[in-house]
């Protein structure tokens, strides 16, 4: 089976050769049939076009993840950068800030930049532990990244109570309505996150080889990572 | 050896793509085909096309014929000749009654038409749909007329249709990929734009009052982030729906890039590809950055209707003589920004895509390689690039350094360079072609002579001091429709009767097709070109009425003139329909895969083409997708999947009229 698959993509080389500038490397074509796959070091084919039954090669499968990760974290910018932006101009445009009535946010908020931070690094350990092939490491490194980030939305959702508590609301004031809509939409980002790391997490504890889960912590990891730069700028702005 | 290739492929095929045959359910409705999916773009499209164009033809009725005609002084004279005096004349006057309900659909809407006399006689007539205000449109539901004729035009017609139905039916043939990269994401991305649908047809109907959205489709606060009955709950769901279309635009743009980037057949390189791929690649680009920022300027609208902030509302704003209590600190012009800064992206995002199919259908249907092939792909990325730094164009009048209005200004102008490469491009394309003038390319040469009309004028409105003059003017309205209407529209048509025989396996009528064209030509201009001339004269856009206003009533004979002029373009477009419904079950069989004689990849698989669109091993691509009376070339094309065959000899593989197996392990073509 492998056999026309590799004859076509030799060929697709071969014509490519002959091509314009991008042309597809032909390297490696097969390597990914066998469940193994791992783009940490055999991918370095680079672009790689085939029939469809390639988009079931893990390899494939790997790269379009990573891509649509990237694609994904380009919108989530765009949207942050709506929300920050505005709230920049509104801010700036404030006769006094922040407006009156407005409580100062709780240290919980620096506490939690601690967490998320922490739960970065960890990943960051994870993460090489994975490119290393050490399961025991990756797991429970995993794990450690996963319970932090559990623990940054536990803080942020009790925090957000003694606001609540103390009256500040969105319609308190302008400082109000930026604060609730940017950190609900952050928290939502951090969720669907976390979401992604106990999956990881999970699979790493029912053993799972590091070669298996490369997409998976890669993955995890640029959207946890983007999660945690946006919380500092968030944060940043908010405060300074 | 190309069937011991072939074979084992094939196998791999079914070993790879074993599924059982899917359920009616999991093949046509809950599909993850693109195939399936860009074909219920283009039914639901087509359906919300009609929804669209009936809004349009009551907003033009109501320009013709608003409620509350006097009488002419002609008439009055007449009256008196006929020996009317004092009281007599003056009830004649009073009860004298030319209200025009919209054809048909005025009763049923709003309420049975009257005279006056027997309303002055207390009569109550029966109620409509939307209230009773005796079979005349009110002027707040003509707001919601304006309103959603655009929104539906833009997020629930041209956009899905250009991006859903040609970018999910034509990417992955054209790059010979089985499928999208994240089929599931595909169908998913329909089902929330269809939600999106389901939300902005609802939002007709939630308000008691029977208004539905009616801050115009630009939805400006003020008006549109306070909570009122011109802006009620429809104005909401209106937001809500906005939301969801925009997700669907980036959940299809992610795949769409990832598709183009990694599954390309083999030997096709970015420059080999068609510029329908292309213009869908840059498109999904602007797509993926500005609809974001479009999402954001809703959430913060929405929270401002609805979680009492204020990121729109200004200090001690009065909405219907009481203040508003959550006013404060905001910002109007933000929302401008924010707003345009998508918007103005999403023009481009409605015409590349119309502009890459137009440059396919012009190559085919004059037998030459377009002209300046890499010149189109930059001129399409600068188009998208500028784009993204001319939003302050719309914003002339809001209040803005004019030292940044000067930049806008500069920026939007540059925009005409690009513009016209891609004109002079497709001119030189056909020049000195050999030309069928078939439906395709009749609609594709609408589209450029057309869109040189709506940039001549960009490049009037861009101009700050001459928009300050139009500003909100039909001068506008002329433009946009210019662009979107005899530009996009023209452009989705083209590709629809280009790409008919390959999605359905039947042909559309040519003789439909040209009438459909004509009538659409003649009756566009007649609806769009006095636009211009009422606009320069000062005719304002988004008016209820003219009546009121003295200086406008000379503009009623042409406002007459292209109210009829709509309904023609209207019932024109029956001819289209009945062409493409009856076409499905009764056009003519395509004779071959290829009745066009076409050189790009979709072309290469059977007609409509196999779930995972070629049975065994996809293409390979030899060249680009432009080869046409290749002066070395033997034959009069070379289609993409084969290698050319040369006059000298050099070169290799089949004839191209022959089935495509001998040169290579790409899959024979269905027997002729």
């Amino acid at each position: 089976m492998n056999a026309p698959a590799g004859g076509v993509l030799d060929r697709a080389g071969a014509v490519a050769g002959t091509g314009t500038g991008t042309g597809p490397g032909g390297s490696g074509s097969g390597s990914g049939r066998d469940g193994g796959g791992g783009w940490g070091g055999s991918g370095g084919g680079g672009r790689r076009p085939g029939d469809g039954s390639d988009a079931r090669a893990p390899e494939l499968r790997a790269m379009n993840a990573r891509m649509l990760m990237f694609l994904l974290l380009s919108a989530s910018t765009m949207l942050f950068i709506g929300l920050i932006g505005a709230f920049l101009v509104l801010r700036r445009a404030a006769p006094q800030w922040p407006p009156a009535g407005s409580p100062a946010l709780p240290d919980w908020l620096g506490w939690n930049t601690g967490v998320i931070l922490a739960s970065s690094v960890a990943l960051i350990v994870a993460h090489v532990a994975q490119r290393r092939g050490r399961q025991r490491a990756m797991a429970v490194s995993l794990v450690a990244t996963t319970l932090l980030a559990f623990a940054f939305l536990g803080v942020q959702w009790f925090g957000w109570q003694e606001l609540r508590a103390a009256g500040f609301l969105p319609r308190t004031n302008n400082y109000g309505g930026n604060f609730w809509l940017l950190t609900t939409l952050h928290f939502a980002h951090v969720a669907a996150g976390a979401l992604l790391l106990l999956r990881a997490s999970v699979l790493a504890l029912r053993g799972y080889l590091p070669m298996r889960l490369a997409s998976s912590v890669e993955v995890a990891a640029l959207f946890w990572h983007f999660v945690d730069v946006a919380w500092l700028v968030i944060y940043a702005s908010l405060i300074g | 050896m190309s069937t011991t290739a072939a074979a084992p492929a094939t196998a791999g095929h079914d070993a790879g793509h074993a599924h059982p045959e899917l359920s009616f359910l999991r093949k046509w409705v809950f599909s993850t085909d693109h195939k399936v999916i860009g074909i219920q773009y283009l039914f639901s499209c087509i359906a919300m096309f009609l929804v669209g164009g009936l809004l349009a033809l009551m907003v033009r009725w109501q320009v013709a014929y608003p409620a509350g005609a006097k009488p002419s002084e002609e008439k009055v004279q007449e009256w008196r000749d006929q020996g009317l005096s004092g009281a007599a004349l003056n009830q004649a006057i009073a009860e004298f009654d030319e209200d025009k309900p919209f054809p048909i659909l005025g009763e049923l809407l709003w309420g049975e038409k009257l005279s006056k006399a027997d309303i002055n006689a207390g009569e109550v007539g029966e109620a409509g749909l939307f209230g009773n205000s005796n079979g005349m449109m009110p002027n707040e539901w003509y707001n919601v007329a304006f309103t959603m004729h655009a929104s539906v035009m833009i997020f629930l017609v041209i956009i899905p249709i250009l991006t859903g139905a040609f970018g999910n039916y034509v990417i992955p043939l054209q790059l010979g990929a089985k499928d999208m990269a994240f089929p599931f994401l595909n169908g998913l991305s329909y089902w929330t734009w269809f939600s999106a649908l389901l939300v902005l047809v609802a939002s007709f109907f939630v308000d008691p009052a029977g208004i539905g959205a009616g801050a115009g489709w630009t939805s400006y606060p003020p008006l549109s982030g306070v909570v009122s009955p011109s802006a009620g709950a429809g104005q909401t769901l209106w937001c809500i729906g906005v939301i969801l279309g925009g997700t669907s635009s980036i959940m299809g743009s992610m795949n769409y890039i990832t598709t183009i980037v990694n599954l390309r057949a083999p030997g096709l390189t970015l420059f080999r590809m068609p510029l329908t791929t292309w213009a869908a690649f840059i498109t999904s680009i602007l797509q993926l950055f500005a609809t974001p920022v479009l999402s954001s300027a809703m959430a913060m609208l929405l929270f401002d209707r609805h979680m009492g902030t204020s990121f729109f509302l200004p200090e001690g704003l009065i909405f219907s003589e009481a203040p508003v209590p959550n006013a404060g600190g905001g910002q109007v012009i933000l929302w401008q920004h924010i707003f345009w800064f998508y918007s103005h992206p999403a023009v481009y995002i409605m015409i590349l895509p119309a502009m890459g199919i137009v440059s396919d259908v012009i190559a085919v249907w004059s037998r030459k390689p377009i002209f300046g092939y890499r010149p189109m792909v930059f001129s399409m990325s600068a188009i998208a690039g500028l784009g993204f730094v001319v939003w302050g164009h719309h914003m002339f009048q809001s209040g803005m350094n004019p030292v940044l209005g000067t930049t806008f200004m500069i920026s939007t102008i540059m925009i005409a360079l690009p513009s016209a490469v891609k004109v002079f491009n497709w001119l030189g394309t056909l020049w000195g072609g050999q030309i069928t003038f078939s439906p395709p390319l009749l609609f594709a040469l609408g589209f450029v002579s057309m869109f040189v009309i709506g940039g001549l004028s960009g490049i009037y409105m861009a101009n700050a001091p001459f928009d300050i003059f139009i500003h909100d003017t039909y001068f506008i309205v002329a433009h946009i429709h210019y662009v979107l209407f005899t530009g996009s529209v023209m452009g989705i048509f083209a590709g629809i009767y280009h790409w008919y025989p390959k999605m359905f396996g039947r042909h559309m009528s040519d003789g439909l097709g040209k009438i459909h064209f004509w009538l659409t030509f003649s009756f566009m201009n007649g609806v769009f070109f006095p636009m211009h001339i009422i606009g320069l004269g000062g005719y304002p856009r988004r008016y209820a009425s003219f009546r009121s206003y003295d200086f406008l009533q000379t503009y009623e004979g042409m406002n007459v003139f292209m109210t009829w002029c709509a309904i023609g373009l209207g019932l024109s477009q029956l001819f289209f329909l009945w062409n493409f419904l009856w076409s499905l079950v009764a056009g003519k069989k395509p004779t071959s895969d290829n009745p066009w004689h076409a050189c790009s990849l979709e072309w290469s698989t059977q007609t409509p083409p196999p779930h995972g669109n070629w049975i065994g091993a996809v293409p390979t691509a030899y060249h680009g997708p432009y080869e046409y009376s290749h002066p070395n070339c033997k034959d009069e094309f070379a289609p993409q999947w084969m290698p050319m065959q040369r006059n000298d000899g050099g070169g290799g593989g089949a004839s191209p009229t022959a089935p495509a197996v001998a040169a290579s392990s790409a899959p024979p073509t269905a027997p002729h």
